[in-house]
C-alpha cells in the first residue's frame, strides 16, 4: 500500500514536471516530452493496476472496463505519436505545414488517455489528475 | 517563481521524496537538447504497446 501511495505522489511530481520542462523548447520537442512523459505516467498507473489485480483487489467489471479502454487508449497514443512524427518530417523538409491534423490526434490521445486513467483510478490503480499533452503552435499563427 | 527556479526546486524535492529513480526520469526529459530522433519515437511506440498485463500476472 505504502507504494501504492509513493507512487500517486510519484505521478503528481511527473505531471507537474511534464509541464513546467517543456517551457523552453522547440514545438515538436515539447509534444514528445509530454507524450512520452504522459506514456509514462500510464505505463505507472497500469504497473500499479497490475499490483491490485495480482492481489485480486479488481473486480471483474472493472478489469473488462480497463480491458476495453487500455487499447483504445494505445491506438489514440499511436496514431498521436505518428502525427507528430509526420509534422516534424515534413516541417524538416522546410515545406509550410498546418499542425491541425497533428493537434487533433493529441486532442484525441488526451481525451482517450484521461479516460483511461480515470479508469485504472476507478479499478483500484493510483489516482491521477487529468494530464495535459502540449500541442504544436506555429509562429505568426 | 521563475520556472527554472521551480524545476530545480522540483529535481531536490523529487530526490529528497521519492529517491533517484523518479530523479532518472527528471534527467532524462532534461537532457533532451534535440528534436526526438526515430529512435526516440520508437521508445515512446515501445512504451505504448506494452500489454496491459506484466508477465507476472495471472489472468482469472
Amino acid at each position: 500500500m505504502n507504494n501504492i501511495s509513493k507512487t500517486n505522489k510519484l505521478l503528481a511530481t511527473m505531471i507537474i514536471l511534464a509541464i513546467t520542462v517543456t517551457a523552453c523548447t522547440t514545438f515538436v520537442r515539447t509534444s514528445y516530452q509530454t507524450l512520452s512523459s504522459v506514456a509514462t505516467i500510464v505505463d505507472t498507473a497500469r504497473n500499479g493496476y497490475n499490483e491490485f489485480y495480482k492481489a485480486g483487489m479488481v473486480k471483474p467489471e472493472l478489469a473488462a472496463k480497463v480491458e476495453q479502454a487500455y487499447p483504445i487508449y494505445q491506438q489514440s497514443m499511436g496514431l498521436a505519436v505518428q502525427a507528430v512524427k509526420a509534422y516534424q518530417n515534413l516541417a524538416a523538409t522546410g515545406v509550410i505545414v498546418s499542425p491541425d491534423s497533428a493537434n487533433l490526434a493529441i486532442q484525441n490521445a488526451q481525451d482517450k488517455t484521461n479516460e483511461l486513467l480515470a479508469v485504472f483510478a476507478e479499478a483500484g490503480g493510483p489516482k491521477v489528475e487529468p494530464v495535459t499533452i502540449e500541442k504544436i503552435v506555429v509562429k505568426g499563427k | 517563481m521563475d520556472p527554472r527556479a521551480q524545476l530545480i526546486l522540483l529535481i531536490v524535492q523529487t530526490l529528497l521524496k521519492y529517491g533517484p529513480e523518479a530523479v532518472t526520469v527528471i534527467v532524462n526529459l532534461l537532457k533532451m537538447k534535440t528534436d526526438p530522433t526515430p529512435e526516440d519515437w520508437d521508445k515512446l511506440l515501445a512504451v505504448v504497446n506494452k500489454p496491459l498485463y506484466n508477465a507476472d500476472v495471472k489472468k482469472v
